[in-house]
């Protein structure tokens, strides 16, 4: 079952009466075709099919242990550094299956943000430059891009004197938004975001959201969020997940004011037992 | 105001009602004493230790002094005592062990953490740790008629002919050296920086790996940039267990060091070590003079385990990594 997205470049292979969604002609950045997770024997996803567009900001919603973060992980093939687990099916970047590319590669082109902040246990700078540095990039340029990377990431201004502190004196949300920085500072094309904010306060979530409207101009979005209200605030894009599947994706307010499924119906309202 | 106040007057006791007698009924004091007890046992048998050596090797002190430190004639029929021998073999034994067992065991504990499968690493782990639990005559013995012939047949001549332009490998090896001391001290020890640097790498949060890969690391970058600087405090210290154990070590160094009151460049050459001499030579200690510096010098090796492991630990400080937390 593959739920056809909003954004469709051939719309051929769309089903007929497929979900109503906008036609535009972007193209999308990341797909998914038939894509099946399993942990040991259990299946984790089942028939994944999605086109998530390119500068846009893609939510993921959903109960508890429904697949969302697991869906997310299998798009830089994080999934693979756990034993036990395989997949089949398609991701395609850009058109390019990911499974053929170098793993490496994928992951520079495809950042991801964790749930809980994981500075590293270096210096501000080090932490951010760290990317840099294991990707090759020039000495010359690697104070400029980490400077950069932490105005994108709203975080500049507020630390730019102790640069050379180690990163743990950091508050939670200033540490999350260091680890924002540090996945922009390789350029990726996608960020990842993990729930990113269930660890933060409103306050700290509010300039993570607003660094995040920011980045979209020139980088493509996806979070996970087990909060509903940041997937309206945030997103273009809504998918719903239960169960390991997809039960529907849509644009947000459609996802919201209109859902066309039940059981998203009954999740977004709260009805959800 | 005033019903504030007695309001005030009233809370102020409470703390103290539910004081010593209440916690001690819930247990809370007890299990405080008990265990500050404990501690202070420790802490006193330490000093007892210490107490008790400084007393049985007056004579000696007295006797030699600093000297004793300096002196490299040991001639118990002349009545000279000097422990420079023994201090020198204890230290390049341990040195040349953990030489040895360092990249070794570190080097293990990646593999065994990072890269082997768990059930393979688990079941290596269990055979490794077995070692640990080898009593040292045994390895005294495989010293003897294992790795010394080893050594002479195939370690020694490559050396010779490799590195024989260093003095550490000039001259004759006959069997018992520092060498095989050393060697067999580095693989009574790897098995402790294995065991505790594996457990402390498995400790390392996953998402400290995760994030690097995330960034585009391979496994390896992440493993040596990221992991091994967050374990790096508890892999020190496993390695002061191994050192700890290298130094003290006596039987296995005496059965394969020479026993011979000597400082030597090369370590073909045989040698002493102070637990070696303490456990050779107590027995046939005649007179209290001999029998005074022999406790001497066990006082010399426990200041010297303190010294080292001092040293070790503000070199670990004066390194650490800027931005560690």
């Amino acid at each position: 079952m593959a739920i056809q997205p909003p954004h469709v470049e051939d719309t051929s292979a769309m089903p007929a009466g497929g979900i109503n969604a906008p036609q535009t002609s972007v193209i999308p950045k990341l797909r998914t075709r038939d894509l099946n997770f399993y942990y040991g024997s259990f299946q984790a996803l089942h028939n994944i099919g999605i086109d998530i567009a390119s500068r846009k900001i893609t939510a993921f919603i959903g109960p508890s242990g429904c697949g969302k973060s697991t869906f997310l992980r299998t798009m830089n093939r994080m999934n693979e550094t756990v034993r036990g687990t395989r997949y089949d099916g398609q991701i395609l970047l850009d058109g390019e299956d990911i499974r053929k590319m170098d793993v490496t590669g994928v992951r520079r082109r495809v950042g991801m943000v964790f749930q809980k902040s994981n500075p590293f246990p270096k210096t501000i700078f080090e932490n951010v430059a760290y990317g840099l540095r294991i990707n090759g990039a020039k000495k010359a340029t690697i104070a400029e891009t980490v400077q950069r990377s932490l105005e994108r990431a709203a975080l500049w201004t507020e630390i730019k004197d102790k640069l050379h502190k180690p990163a743990s004196a950091l508050s939670g949300g200033q540490q999350q938004r260091l680890c924002i920085a540090r996945a922009l500072a390789v350029e990726p094309e996608v960020l990842l975001l993990d729930e990113p904010c269930s660890a933060l306060d409103p306050v700290a979530t509010l300039k993570i959201e607003e660094l995040l409207f920011q980045i979209k101009e020139t980088t493509t979005i996806v979070i996970v969020t087990h909060n509903m209200q940041q997937a309206a605030r945030l997103a273009d894009h809504t998918g719903f997940f239960l169960m390991g599947k997809l039960i529907e994706f849509n644009d947000t307010r459609a996802i919201f004011q209109n859902p066309k499924k039940k059981e998203t119906e009954d999740y977004v309202t709260g009805r959800f037992g | 105001m005033a019903a504030t106040t007695s309001t005030v007057l009233d809370r102020a006791p409470e703390p103290r009602a539910r004081g010593f007698w209440r916690r001690l009924r819930a247990g809370e004091e007890i299990a405080y004493l008990i265990a500050l007890s404990a501690a202070t046992l420790v802490l006193l048998i330490v000093g007892l230790l210490v107490y008790q050596l400084w007393i049985s090797s007056t004579l000696s002190i007295h006797a030699f002094g600093f000297s004793f430190l300096t002196g490299s004639t040991w001639d118990p029929n002349a009545g000279q005592f000097g422990a420079l021998p023994f201090i020198y073999g204890t230290c390049v034994t341990s040195a040349l062990a953990l030489l040895i067992a360092v990249p070794l065991g570190v080097g293990a504990s990646i593999f065994l953490a990072e890269l082997a499968p768990p059930n393979a690493s688990n079941v290596m782990t269990f055979l490794i740790e077995l070692l640990a639990a080898v009593p040292s005559v045994i390895y005294g013995l495989l010293g003897i008629f294992v790795l010394v012939p080893l050594i002479h047949t195939y370690l020694a001549p490559f050396l010779t002919a490799t590195f024989g332009f260093l003095p550490l490998f000039q001259g004759t090896f006959y069997g018992v050296s520092f060498l095989s001391a050393g060697i067999i001290l580095s693989i009574m020890v790897a098995p402790f920086i294995i065991s505790v640097s594996r457990e402390v790498l498995y400790a390392v949060p996953t998402d400290q790996r995760e994030a690097a890969l995330a960034l585009g690391a391979t496994k390896w970058e992440a493993t040596w940039d990221i992991v091994i600087p967050n374990a790096r405090t508890g892999i020190m210290g496993s390695i002061f267990l191994a050192l700890a154990r290298a130094l003290g070590e006596t039987m296995a160094v005496t059965m394969v060091i020479g026993n011979t009151p000597a400082i030597s460049a090369s370590l073909y050459s045989p040698g002493y070590s102070i637990a070696a001499v303490i456990a050779n030579e107590f027995t046939e200690a005649t007179g209290n003079l001999y029998l005074s510096s022999l406790i001497f010098l066990g006082l010399v090796l426990f200041g010297l385990t303190i010294v080292i492991n001092a040293v070790a630990r503000i070199l670990i400080l004066v390194t650490q990594q800027k931005g560690a937390a």
